[in-house]
């Protein structure tokens, strides 16, 4: 008696492994490799992330983060491999992800009023966030507002400073209510100061759970530490998955306490410990 | 002390924009044309290049100029030369550009469509629209269609060249926002394709029209009994020279209004571009 249910626990536990695992996460990455020719651009890559969770990869230039970000948002496909969005394979570009890069890619033609709206406006199925127009202008409102940009909304980009715009290219990502966020070094091409700014913004938005599942891209490790719960390592020759730092900070986080923290300053120095050989190595090889 | 400093920025960049300001002014294009009318009028005639009786000289295009005003060029008032030109080119243009504008996008939306049209166009183009012209003849007769679909032709080719470029020019990261938020292909070619080439299309529709100007005085060369061609060919028939440039002087400044009309437009409608 004792054995059979012994038996179909185990059976159990192994199902929750196979599909239950697949079940919590929102995005499953498994021995994924890419190819370009006969240039290894992805190596075997297989992590998770769990709904809820900000995922970071770290690594030299050129290692294939962005491909795998590519991957993940459905630009681009796995050579071979499994990528899951809530347990379903990838098929291509997906309203539900929303995407940020360094670029803040607005339209230049168009306010920021009407770039914040674009994407939920036009977008195809993002029709059930809002029942009318003027819902939309309500919402977009309290985005801008969210966002800090109320006071901006008639400016035209070119009108605006970097920091602005990168608050406009997230407001228009939340405007569209994403399931999950792909974060392309969303503020590398800030000043120090303003991408502090923004990552006080972040942690604000993040503290809402609903707000809180996404990869972040960064060569920023103090970035990475602030606003994710895992951080990967990669490397480029090859290009795999190395190490994997468990970020230790509850949500919400409290931005100064944060930066002020010494296992922040630790994590940091460790994780600048795991880089540098590779960078290293590369310099030797670069040369 | 801090005052005092931007006081004396201020100052420094208020003369650099006054010295900016004599620049921007027509100060020097109207001295470079009042030597070179000069230069014509009392030094031209004494170098002996040209008999002075073909030469025509300022004070005689201005005399030529009250002339045709107050009586017309054969009994035809001026302003419909002027008109009958102005006419064929803004119908011409018309049709070419609305032709044109939506098989650009096309090409360069569709790369099948552009791949397959493309060197169609890019060998008409080089062709002067001159050569067409007795083609027109046989197949229109001496009506103004001939003339008209000339300039549309002409105008057509070089706005779907830019119209195509321009869209083929389109940033990457601006389609992938349309592939991330499943745009319809309407959607993303009126709100997205259309826009961004916008500067583009304006490039090629300043090009189609200067060229359209410059097909129309062509083609009235030939075969027409109005326009502002007919008027240069016809006084040129009789050496009545000043009247000729006349005509040439009328085409210069219609075409430079016309382009100004453009430049006004992509002012306002593109002041986003290059900032």
């Amino acid at each position: 008696m004792p054995r059979p249910s012994r038996g179909s626990a185990a059976r159990s536990d192994a199902r929750a492994d196979a599909h239950g695992g697949a079940a919590t996460s929102k995005v499953v990455v498994r021995n994924v490799f890419k190819q370009y020719g006969s240039m290894q651009v992805l190596d075997n890559i297989s992590f998770e992330i769990p709904e809820h969770q900000i995922a970071c990869l770290v690594g030299p230039t050129g290692c294939g983060k962005t491909t795998l970000l590519n991957i993940i948002g459905g630009f681009e496909k796995a050579t071979s491999g499994t990528v899951l969005l809530d347990g379903k394979p990838i098929q291509g570009p997906c309203p539900a992800s929303g995407y940020v890069s360094q670029q803040a890619n607005l339209f230049p033609w168009l306010t920021v009023w009407n770039n914040v709206r674009f994407a939920a406006r036009f977008g195809r199925g993002l029709r059930k966030n809002w029942q009318s127009p003027r819902q939309l202008d309500e919402l977009a409102a309290a985005y801008l507002d969210r966002v800090g940009l109320s006071r901006a909304r008639d400016q035209y980009p070119y009108q605006i400073s970097g920091g602005m715009k990168a608050r406009a290219a997230l407001g228009r990502v939340l405007l569209t209510n994403p399931s999950l966020l792909l974060l392309d070094e969303p503020f590398a091409a800030l000043d120090a100061l303003t991408r502090s700014d923004m990552h006080r913004l972040m942690l604000s938005m993040f503290a809402q759970d609903q707000e809180r599942t996404g990869l972040l891209i960064t060569h920023d490790i103090e970035e990475g530490l602030l606003l994710s719960d895992t951080i990967y390592v990669m490397s480029r020759w090859p290009a795999r998955i190395i190490h994997r730092i468990d970020v230790p900070f509850a949500w919400p986080r409290d931005y100064d306490r944060l930066v002020q923290a010494p296992e922040l300053a630790q994590l940091k120095h460790q994780v600048l410990e795991l880089l540098r050989p590779i960078i290293q190595s590369e310099t030797l090889i670069g040369d | 002390m801090q005052d005092k400093r931007t006081g004396t920025l201020m100052r420094a960049k208020v003369r650099e924009g006054r010295r900016r300001h004599l620049q921007d002014t027509p100060l020097y294009p109207v001295l470079l044309a009042l030597f070179i009318v000069a230069f014509w009028q009392y030094a031209l005639p004494h170098l002996g290049f040209v008999r002075t009786k073909y030469l025509g000289s300022p004070a005689g295009i201005v005399h030529s100029f009250r002339e045709l005003l107050s009586q017309g060029y054969e009994g035809v008032p001026l302003i419909d030369e002027i008109l009958a030109s102005v006419r064929r080119v803004l119908l011409g243009f018309a049709i070419g550009a609305l032709l044109a504008t939506p098989i650009g996008l096309l090409m360069g939306y569709k790369r099948g469509f552009g791949r397959a049209m493309g060197p169609l166009f890019s060998f008409l183009r080089p062709v002067p629209a001159l050569a067409f012209i007795p083609v027109m003849l046989i197949w229109f007769g001496i009506s103004d269609v001939g003339r008209i679909v000339l300039i549309a032709m002409t105008s057509f080719l070089y706005i779907v060249l830019a119209t195509s470029a321009g869209v083929a020019a389109v940033p990457e990261s601006y389609l992938r926002s349309a592939q991330n938020y499943h745009l319809s292909s309407m959607r993303t070619v009126l709100s997205i394709v259309l826009p961004a080439s916008l500067p583009s299309i304006l490039i090629g529709f300043r090009t189609g029209m200067a060229l359209s100007w410059a097909v129309v005085v062509a083609a009235e060369l030939i075969a027409a009994q109005r326009g502002l061609g007919y008027m240069i060919k016809d006084a040129a028939t009789f050496f009545r020279i000043n009247e000729v440039y006349v005509g040439i002087i009328l085409i210069g400044i219609i075409g430079v209004l016309l382009d100004w009309l453009f430049l006004a437009v992509q002012r306002r409608a593109l002041h986003w571009v290059s900032k």
